[in-house]
């Protein structure tokens, strides 16, 4: 695999994972799950709407994250050397 | 010593090191134009992380976020959405725009796109719109530092007079050190607004109200309605909920005061670890604001939403800590507004003097350019301070909205070599109608409940792909060419 497939591949998982957890915080799945915020308001002391949004926004971060420390298409210094190059 | 002579005496202080940090600023600058605007392409991770997220965060972490806990109950974590994903967006759009920026020398969204689609004409529009929609947002950062300057004083000095001394500070040091002083005040200004909105959110709860479960005990048992869609007010349906985070997402990344940062990264890797820094900034400064936002709900009297979270702090802090939260609060208005003046004096500087006036501009003309607008929009948002013109509101109101109207340019520019400079122009231009037709005249088209910043994004996206669709690939120009160096050196 070269570099360029392994970058177009790496860029698909990433826009399918933010298009999928973008999903999860939206309608029409935000609306069908609100039914259960309105029958459990609290979860564990806690608003149930403000967990499940905060929970697939840290879900946003970590996978954030985790492409930045292990996706090749993301480190920056071998791009910085083309960069330099190309100058 | 009455208290409000300690908080004056700790915001002389703290604007004594603000002060002094655009003086250092200045010390090490290189008294050139790319160094007033960009730093010279040099800042890094910690210093670009916290002016990036200090910069996209503004009074609104203090007064507004709260009053609209406090009105809509937990529908307000929407908020989330113009969090993390602006971050991703600053990292995909931002690699581009700094191995352009790197190449070909350019400091702002304005110039790239005008030279994309090779057209001064565009290059205009997008600084005008730019231009237009961040001015008056300085008039709002200020009002917000002068109403806690007010509270600080506890009436005794009137507002006007605080945000007039807040506006001579950031004249001050952003003339000196230009960009650096912005990001070097930035980073102590966001590590104080993080810690007063954080400690003080959680101070403020469990003083009201013993614990944060017992708060949201309480609340359910009153407010039910907040605890789901679509929320305390009715707000929120789903289509509200869709057209209020896409706009602002975009609106706030193209902000000529966020996108301008990705020029002024060192390298790559800062650039990458300072948008994952600012994402983790961002979404865990708000960790007890739901518990205020309630708190303000059930406790707040009289005292309107907006306001509840400084009153509270200045009621329940001791003294001492009551006036440093205030400082932070200052901080907060503060790192957004020098962002802004520095901004819209780099895009006069840039895209409208050195673009049409002069095109030969030396380093001084420019940087005299830059001063004369410091103090010209400080002016002007000072008379709107003053004045508070409904004209204020009506274009505070669609200004998000406006800057998200380039979002459809700028993908067209990165990612298509079809668009066409005439149709950017038509996309930003009958976006701009309808978002305004739709604010102001025409409410709430067919009762869908999309909001008016939605309209103008749908209509200039579509023309845009319309016209993409219409048009045939070009096989030469400058599009051509910065698409290709970014194909180059991104795939490395």
């Amino acid at each position: 695999v070269n570099s360029k497939q392994q970058a177009a591949r790496e860029s698909r998982i990433v826009w399918l994972f933010f298009l999928v957890t973008i999903l999860m915080v939206n309608p029409p799945v935000l609306t069908t799950v609100n039914a259960w915020f309105v029958g459990r308001p609290l979860l564990w002391g806690w608003p149930t709407m403000w967990l499940y949004l905060s929970f697939w926004y840290l879900v946003m971060l970590g996978g954030f994250i985790y492409f930045a420390l292990r996706f090749k298409s993301w480190q920056a210094e071998p791009l910085e050397e083309a960069v330099a190059k190309e100058d | 010593m009455a208290a409000w002579q300690i908080g004056v005496l700790v915001l002389v202080i703290y604007l004594g090191i603000i002060m002094y940090m655009g003086y250092r600023s200045y010390r090490v600058g290189t008294g050139t134009f790319v160094d007033d605007a960009v730093a010279s392409r040099s800042l890094g991770i910690v210093v670009l992380t916290f002016t990036f997220a200090a910069t996209f965060h503004s009074a609104y972490a203090f007064t507004g976020i709260v009053g609209f806990a406090a009105t809509h109950g937990m529908p307000f974590w929407i908020n989330g959405l113009w969090l993390v994903p602006p971050a991703l967006l600053f990292w995909e759009f931002g690699k581009r725009l700094w191995v352009l920026g790197k190449k070909y020398n350019y400091v702002t969204l304005a110039e790239y796109l005008g030279d994309a689609y090779e057209s001064r004409t565009l290059a205009i529009v997008v600084a005008a719109v730019q231009t237009l929609f961040t001015v008056p947002y300085i008039t709002v950062q200020l009002m917000g530092s002068g109403y806690l300057f007010n509270t600080l004083t506890e009436g005794r000095i009137p507002f006007e007079y605080g945000a007039a001394i807040m506006l001579l500070v950031m004249v001050a040091y952003v003339w000196v050190g230009g960009i650096r002083a912005v990001a070097w005040t930035d980073t102590v200004q966001g590590i104080m607004m993080f810690v007063t909105v954080v400690a003080g959110s959680y101070y403020v709860v469990t003083q009201l109200a013993g614990s944060i479960t017992g708060l949201f005990a309480q609340a359910a048992e009153q407010i039910p309605a907040a605890f789901s869609l679509p929320g305390t007010a009715g707000f929120y349906s789903g289509a509200t909920w869709v057209s209020m985070w896409v706009p602002l997402t975009l609106g706030i990344l193209l902000a000529p005061h966020i996108v301008m940062r990705a020029f002024a990264a060192r390298s790559l890797n800062v650039l990458k670890w300072a948008s994952v820094g600012g994402a983790v900034y961002i979404t865990f400064i708000y960790i007890f604001t739901p518990a205020l936002g309630m708190a303000g709900a059930l406790f707040r009297g009289d005292t309107p939403p907006d306001q509840f979270f400084i009153h509270q702090l200045w009621t329940h802090l001791p003294v001492g800590l009551a006036a440093l939260a205030l400082a932070g609060g200052f901080a907060a208005s503060m790192s957004t507004a020098d962002s802004q003046i520095h901004a819209v004096s780099t895009t006069i500087a840039s895209d409208f003097y050195r673009a049409f006036v002069k095109k030969k501009a030396t380093d001084k003309d420019l940087q005299r350019v830059m001063h004369i607008v410091h103090v010209v929009v400080g002016l002007a948002a000072f008379y709107w301070v003053v004045t508070k013109p409904s004209l204020l509101v009506n274009v505070v109101t669609i200004a998000v909205g406006g800057t998200a109207l380039l979002a459809p340019v700028l993908v067209g520019a990165l990612y298509s070599q079809r668009v066409k400079a005439e149709v950017a122009i038509a996309g930003i231009v009958l976006g701009l109608a309808v978002l305004i037709t739709t604010q102001f005249i025409y409410k709430n088209p067919f009762g869908l409940g999309i909001l008016p910043g939605m309209w103008g994004l749908l209509v200039a996206t579509v023309i845009t792909l319309v016209g993409a669709l219409l048009s045939p690939s070009v096989k030469s120009g400058k599009v051509v060419e910065q698409q290709e160096y970014i194909e180059t050196t991104l795939s490395a």
